[in-house]
Formats: C-alpha cells, sequence, structure tokens
C-alpha cells in the first residue's frame, strides 16, 4: 500500500520562545479560534496548520501526533500543584496533560474527524506513528492522515545523558512539531512515504531497502546512531550522500519527523533512508522518496 | 459594602476571567458589561463548564469553596451576581 505525501511541514523554534509569540505565529497559519491551549498544544497546531497550508483535508482524514515526552511543561505544572504547593490542579492545567489534547486540538482545526491516536514508544515514537498508519492504509480503515512528531524542549542535561547515552550540549536543541499529510491518491503528491521497518544492522537494511526501492538513497541518521556505525550503513546500502539534518536544524525529541519533512520539503526528486537506533541496539528505517519538481 | 457596589472589586472579578479562561485575547476587563450573561450559546462571552470549574479553583483565594456546578453557574450568571455573591457585604 503506498502512502503518497500531500503535505510536509517542520516548525521549530527556540526553547523559551514565548507564548505570545507562538500565538502570533498560528494566528498567521489559522484564523481558527482557539482557547485554553498551551505550549505543547500551540507547537502542534502549528506545525499541523502550516502542512496542511491552506488547504482543506477530507472530512475523514485521521490524526496520529507522536511525542516522546508529551505535554512534558503542562505535567510538570501539574504535579508542582499537587506536590510542591499541596493544592487542587488547575482544571485547564490538568486536562492539558491528557496525551491526546494537543491531537484533539489540531482535528478540531482543520476538521479532520476521522480517527485520532497520540503515539508514544522510546526513540521511535514517529516509526510507530508510520507502521499504525501503515496498518490502517491497508485495512482501508484510514485514506488521509495527518502524521506528526510533537515536543517541547526537555532541559534536564541528566536526563538527555541518561536517555540518549550521548553528552548533553552535543546537539542544538530545539523543540516544535513536523507533520506530513497522507493519502491514498497519488494526484497532486510531493512524495510517496515507502514505510518503516526494523532491521539487525546494515546488511539486513539493505535488503530491506531493496525489497521496496531500486534508487541509491541519501542517507540520515537519528541521534543515537554511533558514528562509527555510519560508515558501514552508508557502504552497506550504497547511499549517494547524507542528510544531516541535526547539524542543520537542531534537535528535539521527535526530530525523525523533523529529518523526514524536512527532506520532504527540500530535497526533490530523490529517495531518503531515515535510519534510527533504540536503546538495546536494534535499528528502524524509514524510506521515503520525492517526486522531482 | 456589597461587592456589586465596589467598581474596583468587579475589575478585579473581570481581569480574574479573563487571565483564568484565557480570553485576553477577545475581551478586556472594560468590554465585560456587569449584567450580561456570562455562560451558555447566547452569551457574548461563552464560557462552559470546565470554565467554571477553572473559576472555582480560583476564587478560593477569596476564601470561597464552590463544589456544585450548579451553584457556580448560578453565582455566576453575571458579574455583579458573581461579586455579590463573593461579597455580599
Amino acid at each position: 500500500m503506498t502512502m503518497y505525501i500531500q503535505g510536509a511541514s517542520a516548525f521549530i523554534t527556540e526553547p523559551g520562545t514565548p507564548p505570545q509569540a507562538l500565538k502570533e505565529e498560528l494566528a498567521r497559519v489559522s484564523t481558527a479560534y482557539f482557547r485554553r491551549i498551551n505550549r505543547y498544544i500551540l507547537l502542534s497546531l502549528i506545525g499541523a496548520h502550516r502542512c496542511v497550508a491552506g488547504r482543506t483535508v477530507p472530512a475523514d482524514t485521521a490524526v496520529y501526533l507522536t511525542t516522546e515526552r508529551g505535554n512534558l511543561g503542562e505535567t510538570e505544572a501539574v504535579l508542582r500543584q499537587i506536590f510542591r504547593q499541596h493544592s487542587l490542579p488547575m482544571p485547564y492545567s490538568f486536562i492539558n496533560t491528557m496525551s491526546n489534547t494537543a491531537s484533539f486540538y489540531v482535528a478540531q482545526g482543520l476538521g479532520a474527524a476521522g480517527p485520532n491516536l497520540s503515539i508514544s514508544d522510546r526513540l521511535l515514537s514517529f516509526e510507530r506513528g508510520i507502521e499504525l498508519l501503515a496498518v490502517d492504509f491497508m485495512r482501508g480503515r484510514v485514506r488521509s492522515a495527518l502524521l506528526g512528531g510533537v515536543d517541547e524542549a526537555n532541559p534536564s542535561a541528566i536526563h538527555f545523558e541518561r536517555t540518549y547515552g550521548i553528552p548533553a550540549g552535543s546537539v542544538r536543541g530545539v523543540e516544535g512539531s513536523a507533520w506530513l499529510w497522507v493519502t491514498d491518491e497519488p494526484e497532486g503528491s510531493i512524495g510517496r512515504l515507502l514505510g518503516t521497518g526494523a532491521v539487525r544492522d546494515a546488511g539486513e537494511g539493505r535488503a530491506w531497502l531493496k525489497e521496496r526501492t531500486g534508487g541509491s538513497p541519501v542517507i540520515a541518521y537519528g541521534l543515537t546512531v554511533p558514528a562509527t556505525d555510519r560508515e558501514a550503513w552508508s557502504r552497506a546500502v550504497g547511499a549517494v550522500d547524507e542528510f544531516d539534518y541535526l547539524t542543520g536544524h537542531g534537535w528535539f525529541d521527535s526530530a525523525t519527523a523533523l529529518g523526514i519533512s524536512r527532506f520532504v520539503q527540500d530535497c526533490p526528486g530523490r529517495l531518503l533512508l531515515h535510519v534510527s537506533r533504540d536503546r538495546p541496539g536494534r535499528y528502524t528505517l524509514t524510506a521515503v522518496e520525492t517526486a522531482a519538481k | 459594602m456589597k461587592g456589586s457596589l465596589d467598581e474596583a472589586f468587579k475589575r478585579e472579578i473581570k481581569e480574574l476571567i479573563i487571565e483564568e479562561c484565557d480570553l485576553a485575547d477577545r475581551f478586556r476587563p472594560e468590554d465585560i458589561r456587569d449584567d450580561e450573561p456570562l455562560f451558555g450559546r447566547n452569551s457574548r462571552i461563552g464560557l462552559d463548564s470546565i470554565d467554571a470549574l477553572q473559576i472555582s479553583i480560583a476564587v478560593q483565594r477569596y476564601n470561597v469553596n464552590i463544589t456544585d456546578s450548579k451553584v457556580m453557574r448560578r453565582v455566576m450568571t453575571s458579574i455583579r451576581d458573581f461579586a455579590d455573591y463573593l461579597r455580599p457585604e
């Protein structure tokens, strides 16, 4: 089942960007009025609206919002209210800690009344979103979907080092959201999502890619792929170039979505193989082909 | 002094509602009339039950505890009514 990309967007901003600046950015891309939304929801909405870019999505469009940490800032605020201030959490704050609040607002803002999911899976949230989307496409349950990765910046250096196993400060931190609008109709598409899958090593990776396409890819790596592995990967799959989106655009927990989305926007007529690595050292690949301009 | 007779107090309540209900993009305190309905579809302000809950927590600073949502909506019919509820005398 081919998934055709109709739109792509990446909204990234410096950590600590004032909420008012985010609200003004949202007003530039949407005329809808949103109330009671927090930073995380603002990041989600800006990216999703940029992806659709003023078009109307079919009413049955699904939303797959992937995230590593969810509504991190609001959750911290609620925990502070309960445990530090020994008070009741404020209702809006409490409601906004629910993981699917942001995807609700995205659906409401864009009139996307199809299935609505929020997905998280350690270091592979965006890839899991693609997997679920592929299954739903195959079953005919979904024919149009918005697939996004959204995360706020995580200021904890300790948490970063524990999660990713690399020194804090080795990448420039940003925050934001990146989205793809995917349909089963090829007309007007700007690319194809060829799928995602897990492999043990670069050799298996080469076979996985060959099953899907004969082209030579541009290769991109997630944050946790060690520099020592990269040459082997590049050689095995016959990579013609590297797309280093982390150096170019910065890193946040949903950076895979950022990398793939930026590639779709910036690199027409090419094939991308994105390589992610989870904690036990398994690799997950995602392949995307972009249309020539 | 009854709350409804105290202009500064009513302005304070309006500011509280605007802040707690995230209405600053649409209203300033002077835009909200003392006697206009705050809740419901026909209300210009358009507060709902979640707003009522948010305000009920926020007014605890006035040593007021409102645990029944029906009571909350009744006493918050308008700014004037709410001011009198918070400060009856």
